[in-house]
């Protein structure tokens, strides 16, 4: 099995208020077997990378450059319809609403039938169905046989969700995207469909790209982490030296903001107060000189604003990078 | 003191669902109340049916030791809400200002005593003034996350609630607004009740806390009892299936 990796990624939006580069120069990988959680804030471009591989976007976004390596080959991305022969066969993605990608008057059955039809077109008949009812056992559907015949609308959220996972599995992809797969289940079912998604990866060794703003979910489950902010990648590395040791401010803020299960509570709840990054996102329009991140961060200096930062290396760790002038320097 | 929310066997029921199935609760005044919960587990049905929003079948409700009577006017000087969408909340035609001058027609006071109170009121919660004059799409979502706690706060209630204040919010301004909460029960003599699927934030901001379940409460009691030391399963298998952050480094 192969890994896959984007470099040089970037992506222009054509506005009204002109063009916005909302994606720019996204280099990451994720090893063959390996789960990297993309992680980063509202307006950060993490779901635009993502649609971008998938050749998703908008109409008026266009891929300026950018080229994908998947096991042996590489696509360029600016190419137009660069990945539309690899969709749901080595390229498989699942969305936040599986609602949206489930079509409402086709039965499970026939949402599972069409990837095996494109995936496995000499499997018919009885063994098809076989093959449709274990995928759905497999990602803890109870009574398969009677879920084929049911539509998206008759089950619940978390079911919804597995049954694209399903779909995902009957692909054997290499690249599994999942953006936000989980936001909007509970916590409890948030775990179950999470354990699906890594066994799939176990099953079929696929990279898996897991999009999330839940630091906790990359903590938990992911292999390798990568930050993005405002349309930049900042930080990757392993989750365990990325926690450990946040190389770049921001990430190193978005950890102390997040709110743990486990945190020190003190006797008083009304003494307690909660960590906020002060200051607000760059107008996309007029995006600040050198680094992207100086206008909100707490140990900017004035080369800061001269120098746009070159990926640095943390802690002695090779893999283990951020995109910080300061690095060490805390 | 008297109980600032009493709630006694209270069942409420859609169809066949029953959304509530006997809720019994106290709330202390000045403190902050936690509601916790899965999605349909009714917790958002409880949070509308002390607003008077939904009709009880069976059971009764006391806001201060006054039952919930047909007076509307009554319970909203008594309780005020900030809804999850706030930007949804406010009329997108009117300008914040006109939205907050009907705050003085329901309480009777004149535009100039209300527009006096508007502008101290945005001072305090750190809205800039020229905001009065914007349109609800001309503000951010925190901007309008203010707003709404401003317009409920004008009532001037003895009870906030708060329905999944930190819901859409990134996790780098979220604790901005909580913050805020804190900072309002900290000068006010307001009962706070939040509505949250987030564990995690109700464990530190709330005093008390009630989990609920397919329209019972399983469990209730101080928060660090029930987020510490659980005694309901079904409040420990919420826990458990919380991500943590310390898996990684573990």
């Amino acid at each position: 099995m192969s890994g896959a990796a984007i470099t040089g990624l970037n992506i222009d939006f054509a506005t009204k208020a002109g063009i916005h580069h909302a994606v720019r120069n996204v280099t990451l990988s994720a090893g063959p077997g390996r789960i990297l959680g993309l992680v980063g804030e509202s307006g950060s471009g993490k779901s635009t990378v993502a649609l971008a591989l998938m050749g998703l976007l908008a109409a008026n976004a266009r891929v300026t450059a950018g080229a994908l390596q998947l096991g042996a080959d590489r696509f360029d991305l600016a190419q137009p319809q660069a990945t539309a022969a690899l969709r749901g066969i080595r390229m498989a993605m699942i969305f936040q609403d599986p609602f949206a990608s489930l079509n409402p008057v086709f039965s499970i059955r026939a949402h599972l039938n069409e990837v095996l039809s494109r995936r496995s077109p000499d499997v018919t008949g009885d063994a098809r169905r076989q093959t449709a009812v274990d995928a759905l056992a497999v990602v803890g559907i109870d009574r398969p046989e009677v879920r084929l015949t049911q539509y998206p609308h008759e089950l619940s959220g978390g079911m919804r969700q597995r049954v694209a996972i399903a779909m995902a599995l009957l692909a054997r992809p290499d690249l599994l995207i999942a953006d936000e797969p989980t936001t909007a289940l509970d916590a409890t079912v948030e775990a179950q469909v999470m354990k699906e998604i890594c066994g799939l990866r176990d099953r079929i060794g696929c990279s898996i790209l897991l999009i999330t703003h839940s630091l906790g979910l990359v903590a938990e489950h992911c292999d390798d982490i990568a930050v993005m902010y405002a349309g930049e990648l900042v930080e990757q590395g392993s989750v365990k030296a990325v926690a450990a040791n946040p190389g770049h401010p921001y990430t190193r803020a978005l950890l102390a903001c997040e709110v743990t299960i486990d945190a020190a509570r003190g006797a008083d709840a009304r003494q307690s107060r909660f960590r906020m990054i002060p200051g607000d996102l760059p107008d996309p329009f007029d995006p600040p000189s050198g680094c992207i991140y100086r206008t909100r961060c707490d140990i900017a200096i004035a080369d800061c604003a001269r120098i746009v930062p070159p990926p640095v290396e943390v802690g002695g760790d090779a893999a283990h990078r951020a995109r910080c002038i300061r690095v060490g320097a805390r | 003191m008297s109980t600032a929310i009493s709630i006694r066997e209270a069942r409420v029921r859609f169809g066949h669902t029953q959304a509530l199935d006997g809720v019994s609760l106290d709330v202390q005044p000045r403190d902050c109340f936690g509601l916790v919960g899965e999605s349909g587990s009714g917790k958002t049905t409880l949070m509308r049916t002390i607003l008077g929003l939904e009709r009880l079948q069976a059971g009764s409700i006391a806001l201060f030791d006054i039952p919930l009577g047909k007076s509307i006017k009554q319970r909203a000087r008594l309780v005020q809400a900030i809804f999850q969408d706030p930007a949804a909340s406010l009329s997108p035609r009117r300008r914040i200002g006109q939205l907050l001058d009907e705050v003085g027609e329901v309480m009777g006071e004149t535009r100039e005593e209300i527009r006096i109170r508007q502008r101290s009121m945005f001072q305090r919660l750190g809205l800039p003034l020229g905001t009065l004059d914007k349109y609800p799409y001309q503000i951010s979502g925190g901007q309008a996350r203010r707003v709404a706690v401003a317009r409920a706060l004008l009532m001037r209630p003895r009870i906030l609630i708060a329905d999944e204040p930190t819901a859409g919010l990134d996790v780098s301004v979220q604790g901005d607004l909580l913050n805020l909460l804190q900072e309002l029960r900290a000068d006010n003599d307001l009962t706070l009740v939040v509505v949250s699927h987030n564990l995690a934030v109700v464990r530190l901001i709330a005093d008390a806390a009630a989990v609920m379940h397919r329209g019972r409460i399983v469990e209730q009691g101080p928060a660090a009892q029930v987020f510490d030391a659980p005694s309901a399963d079904y409040t420990q298998r919420l826990l458990a299936s919380w991500p943590r952050l310390r898996a990684a480094t573990a």
